[in-house]
């Protein structure tokens, strides 16, 4: 699963951009109005002791029956991303260069283990 | 490899014996995310219970007169109006109190919840009213012997969390790890309409990437701990790859319960969900 959070025209890459095996997404779950997170195994560093955090940011100017709604669309997008297998490259979960924002997502931030 | 990924919301449900009025209010226990699977905000003494998708009842394990407030007039469970003398088998009046009636405090000044500390503090029937300011209409006094029912029945932004860590949880089934009957002792082993209760742990490898687990704890139906593995056997070897297997959640119009439950006969009353260190 490929992750881009900014154009990197204006940004430096470092942790814009990340790659992770499917099988590395442990776990999801709502962290605030408007926003869920997705939790991999932090292959990055080789340790096991915290997960690589992606924030997945949702509308939540409705209410919050809205926003618990949008919450789970991303989720299940995500879900749909993780399952999808492309043998011509990799899967685009989500990326602001190339405009793809399934699920209502507007915006990630990525948190890398360190 | 591909793999259903399976979604849970969580539910309250708390359970303690009843208090005995002190200066005509009874305070209950704390009720906690990991005693009840919630945290009901303040609420004062002027709020509709229902209004924040909760409620909470009283079932009554000693028969004693003139203990409930008279603007109760049915039971929760049954239906029957408590001044029916076919029903109760007795010559009896509304606020007479009968072992197995439940009991919906239902009316504002039934109780009120305290600020930041998800006390719950129910007032007597005595005119006086103490601090929670119930009276002879809307208050009721426990004994020690009946038992006392928060139950969350909605998603509500009165009951937390409703979108932060502990709200919900999705994990991949490659993740369950196993599955864990447990006993449920509060209210006698009972829910309020006095079917049996038990509680089943599903244990994942945590979202954490620490070795440790996440837990998801189901009050449900007694005796149904094989048909709940049943369940999640089925679930975890479905095939719905493109969105999240919705197991259980509430929303505002009620709970959602996935028919792998449904139709093995588990109804759920609560759901309190463990995730280890989530930052």
């Amino acid at each position: 699963m490929y992750f881009n959070m900014a154009d990197p025209v204006a940004s430096s890459w470092v942790d814009d951009g990340n790659m992770y095996r499917s099988t590395s997404l442990m776990a999801m779950n709502s962290t605030a109005a408007g926003g869920a997170t997705m939790y991999f195994e932090a292959i990055h560093n080789g340790h096991f002791d915290a997960p690589d955090d992606i924030v997945l940011a949702v509308d939540a100017s409705g209410d919050d029956e809205a926003d618990r709604a949008n919450r789970v669309t991303a989720m299940d997008a995500m879900v749909s991303k993780a399952n999808t297998r492309n043998r011509e490259g990799f899967v685009v979960a989500y990326s602001e260069i190339e405009n793809v924002k399934p699920g209502g997502i507007t915006g990630i931030t990525v948190t890398l283990d360190s | 490899m591909k793999t259903p990924y399976l979604y849970f919301g969580r539910k309250g449900y708390y359970v303690q014996a009843g208090v005995a009025p002190t200066s005509n209010v009874a305070a209950l226990t704390a009720i906690t995310n990991a005693n009840g699977g919630m945290l009901p905000i303040v609420k004062a003494n002027t709020v509709i219970p229902d209004t924040y998708g909760y409620r909470v009842l009283h079932r009554a394990v000693d028969a004693v007169d003139d203990k409930r407030g008279t603007d109760y007039t049915t039971d929760f469970v049954t239906g029957e109006l408590f001044s029916s003398a076919t029903a109760w088998g007795a010559d009896k009046n509304q606020d007479d109190i009968q072992a197995g009636q439940v009991t919906h405090l239902s009316d504002a000044s039934a109780f009120i919840v305290g600020s930041g500390d998800q006390v719950i503090t129910i007032g007597d029937n005595t005119a006086t009213g103490g601090t929670v300011g119930s009276d002879a209409t809307n208050g009721i006094t426990m004994t020690t012997n009946d038992f006392v029912y928060v139950e969350e029945f909605q998603f509500n932004a009165g009951v937390l969390p409703i979108a932060t860590i502990g709200a919900d949880a999705c994990f991949p089934a490659t993740s369950l790890i196993g599955i864990e009957p447990l006993g449920y002792t509060a209210g006698a082993g009972l829910h309020y309409d006095q079917t049996a209760v038990d509680k089943t742990r599903l244990i994942f490898k945590s979202g954490d990437a620490d070795r440790t687990v996440d837990t998801v704890d189901i009050i449900h139906t007694g005796g149904k701990f094989k048909e709940i593995c049943e369940a999640m056997e089925d679930l975890c070897n479905s095939t719905v790859y493109d969105e999240m297997v919705k197991v259980h959640y509430l929303d505002a119009s009620g709970q959602k319960l996935h028919n792998a439950f449904v139709s093995r006969g588990i109804n759920v009353h609560g759901v309190i969900l463990t995730l280890q260190n989530r930052a």
